[in-house]
């Protein structure tokens, strides 16, 4: 007769095998799930808006670096020519210096060189150039003829324009710009 | 049978908790670092302006001292401040200290005026802002400006009322008795000729009623300007270029946004050699034995010039320059008959400070010769209207040619004849009657007369090449 004899297996080892039970196992996929979802938004949102910021600061430095621009340009020049009423030439310090709205760009030319994007991605119809008499009143500059005009009364010039990123998920980001009204130093307006 | 260790499962779990958590620095730290940037960004750009408006501030410093030294004669720059470079003694410098900004900022402006005592200073001002904390480093801005005297005398008509042409053949142009087109001096002046003319002649006036400038039927080669209304041209006038037709403007050379300042004139101070009373009768200046001041010129007073058919002369040895102050506020001039006139000798010159009425009639005024190449330059026949209040006649007429400057801000000024008149006509109102053809001397632009100086070129230094031929100056 072969007897077998079954080792009693300890209580403790017993317990620690002893699988999550239903419930369990529910509580536990729901915590986490909290915990997740809330660290997959944080981290969506942070990247989200990290993104948005990243456009911010990129509209941000290029228009402080073209108002820089341009102030500088504006105030040596020695002409001012309207081509259109979104283009301007002037001359500084010998050269030709056009500034454009260009396909939604604003775009920076010296003399027959590279045109440059200075501030890339605007708001179809929100740029402007406007451009004032010496006693400060708003000079038209719609027709041909309002431009022949405003060529040697021009005083002082200001741009407005709004700037824009989009991205895929992300809301538009915009950043409107209004400069200061740049005067021609050295452009003398009455003969 | 193999069981899962508890203790590797911990592990996990920490693991994933170290790469959630670097992840989430990371974004935050980028996040901090946009921030940082975007900050120092706007700081610089805010301290940038300073740097600007600082630039303009020692400008407006070096301007203030320039004009003050023709304001007031006795005004010192060493005491104001200032101190001779040590490179030049046509030099001065300064350094003006800037406070009020925030952020721990500070700021200077080194200032450095290149002959500062001669007739086209140049100024350059370099202002350094240094920004304390992490968004450190200074930031420079060089600006430079040319200086030049104003001139009373920079249109060649000018009225604060109307200008008006009122002959059918009149015609406004102009030339350059002192310098050649490309700017270089001539070897000595030259009067107004066909070959030399340019269309640079300039009409202005500052009001802003419709007729301001009448121009009817004159041709006005080069430009006209008003204060508000634009210019009303005839059917046989024009403005514009040569090459205009008739009954037309070029608006490249119209414009309606003209600003002139009026300012009145006073009497010279200098003690006279004699007072005159009223000349009645032939005269002759300087005559012998008169002594010139100081300033070598002869300086006379009378009541008034009250004649017909005599001769006020200035001639002499040496081409004299003689002022004549007048002192009846009612008739200071009234010269007729057919042959009263004031004649000056070839290099002569005449200025006449006048508070009344003026009229030259008879044969008018020969300054120096009768035809545009002989005449004198306009400057030396010189008429400074002195009234103050109300309206002060004034009526020349050349003799075949007139060359002269008027300056009268009360003045209603008529100029007859059929010939030239060079020169430039300051005035409340002006009237060109005949066929007269005004020729404008732009060289008047650069006389001085005691005027204060103004920016003439204003220009940033932005390269190093630039800077680099100021840099030796401006870095004490």
């Amino acid at each position: 007769m072969i007897t077998t004899i079954l080792s009693p297996v300890p209580e403790a080892k017993r317990q620690s095998r002893r699988g999550f039970t239903l419930v369990e196992m529910m509580i536990a996929a729901g915590i986490s799930a909290l915990i997740l979802t809330g660290i997959m938004t944080t981290f969506l949102h942070l990247g989200r808006s990290g993104a948005r910021f990243q456009n911010y600061n990129d509209m941000e430095a290029q228009t402080r670096r073209t108002l820089e621009l341009f102030a500088q340009d504006v105030r040596q020049a020695s002409t001012v020519t309207w081509n259109s009423a979104t283009s301007v030439t002037f001359t500084v310090n010998g050269l030709t210096v056009t500034y454009a709205n260009s396909a939604n760009n604003f775009t920076r030319q010296i003399g027959a060189g590279a045109v440059g994007n200075v501030i890339s991605g605007l708001t179809p119809n929100t740029f402007q150039f406007r451009a004032f008499n010496l006693d400060g009143t708003e000079l038209p500059l719609a027709t041909a003829a309002n431009r022949t005009a405003a060529n040697s009364s021009t005083k002082q010039v200001q741009i407005s324009m709004q700037a824009e990123r989009s991205q895929q998920t992300l809301a538009t980001a915009t950043n409107t710009v209004l400069s200061a009204r740049f005067i021609l130093r050295n452009v003398i307006v009455t003969a | 049978m193999k069981h899962s260790n508890p203790s590797s499962n911990r592990g996990s779990a920490l693991i994933v908790a170290l790469l959630i958590s670097a992840i989430i620095a990371v974004s935050l730290a980028s996040y901090m670092q946009l921030s940082r940037t975007s900050m120092t960004v706007s700081n610089r750009a805010l301290y940038s302006n300073a740097a600007m408006n600082l630039a303009e501030n020692g400008l407006e410093e070096a301007m203030y001292s320039i004009n003050q030294k023709i304001a007031d004669s006795s005004y010192n720059w060493v005491t104001d401040g200032w101190s001779i470079s040590p490179s030049s003694a046509a030099d001065v410098r300064r350094t003006v200290a800037a406070t009020g900004f925030d952020q721990n900022a500070t700021g200077q402006v080194r200032i450095y005026v290149y002959g500062y005592a001669g007739t086209s200073p140049v100024a350059v001002a370099r202002s350094t802002v240094t920004l304390a904390g992490t968004t450190g480093g200074s930031i420079e801005k060089w600006v430079q400006i040319q200086l030049r005297k104003t001139s009373k005398f920079s249109n060649g008509l000018v009225a604060k009322d109307s200008i008006t042409f009122s002959g059918n053949n009149a015609s406004v142009d102009s030339w350059n008795s002192e310098k050649l087109d490309d700017g270089t001096l001539r070897g000595s002046p030259v009067g107004y000729s066909a070959g030399v003319a340019h269309d640079k002649g300039s009409v202005g006036s500052i009001s802003v009623a419709v007729n301001s400038v009448a121009v009817q039927n004159a041709d006005i080669w080069g430009y006209a300007a008003t204060g508000g209304a634009l210019p009303s041209v005839g059917a046989n006038g024009l403005i514009g270029p040569y090459g205009t037709t008739s009954g037309s403007m070029d608006m490249d050379r119209v414009s309606t946004d003209f600003a002139a300042s009026f300012d009145p004139v006073s009497s010279p101070t200098q003690t006279p050699i004699v007072s005159f009373g009223v000349i009645n009768n032939n005269l002759s200046l300087p005559r012998l034995g008169d002594f010139p001041a100081a300033d070598g010129i002869y300086y006379y007073e009378a009541t008034r010039i009250d004649f017909n058919n005599k001769t006020f002369n200035i001639v002499g040895l040496g081409n004299p320059q003689v002022v004549i102050t007048l002192t009846d506020t009612s008739t200071s001039i009234d010269i007729g008959g057919g042959s009263g006139e004031i004649t000056i000798g070839s290099g002569a010159s005449l200025e006449i400070f006048a508070p009344g009425d003026i009229k030259i009639a008879g044969n008018g005024v020969l300054n120096g010769g009768n035809t545009t190449a002989t005449a004198n330059q306009s400057k030396n026949f010189q008429i400074w209207g002195t009234k103050t209040s109300g309206v002060q006649d004034i009526q020349i007429a050349g003799n075949g040619v007139l060359s002269t400057l008027v300056y009268a801000p009360q003045g209603s000024v008529k100029i007859n004849g059929n010939g030239d008149v060079c020169g430039s006509v300051i005035a409340n109102d002006i009237t060109l009657t005949g066929n007269a053809a005004f020729h404008y001397d732009e060289s008047l632009a650069d006389m001085d007369g005691g005027n204060p100086f103004r920016i003439s070129r204003w220009s940033e230094l932005t390269s190093a090449a630039q800077r680099a031929a100021h840099s030796a100056n401006l870095s004490w």
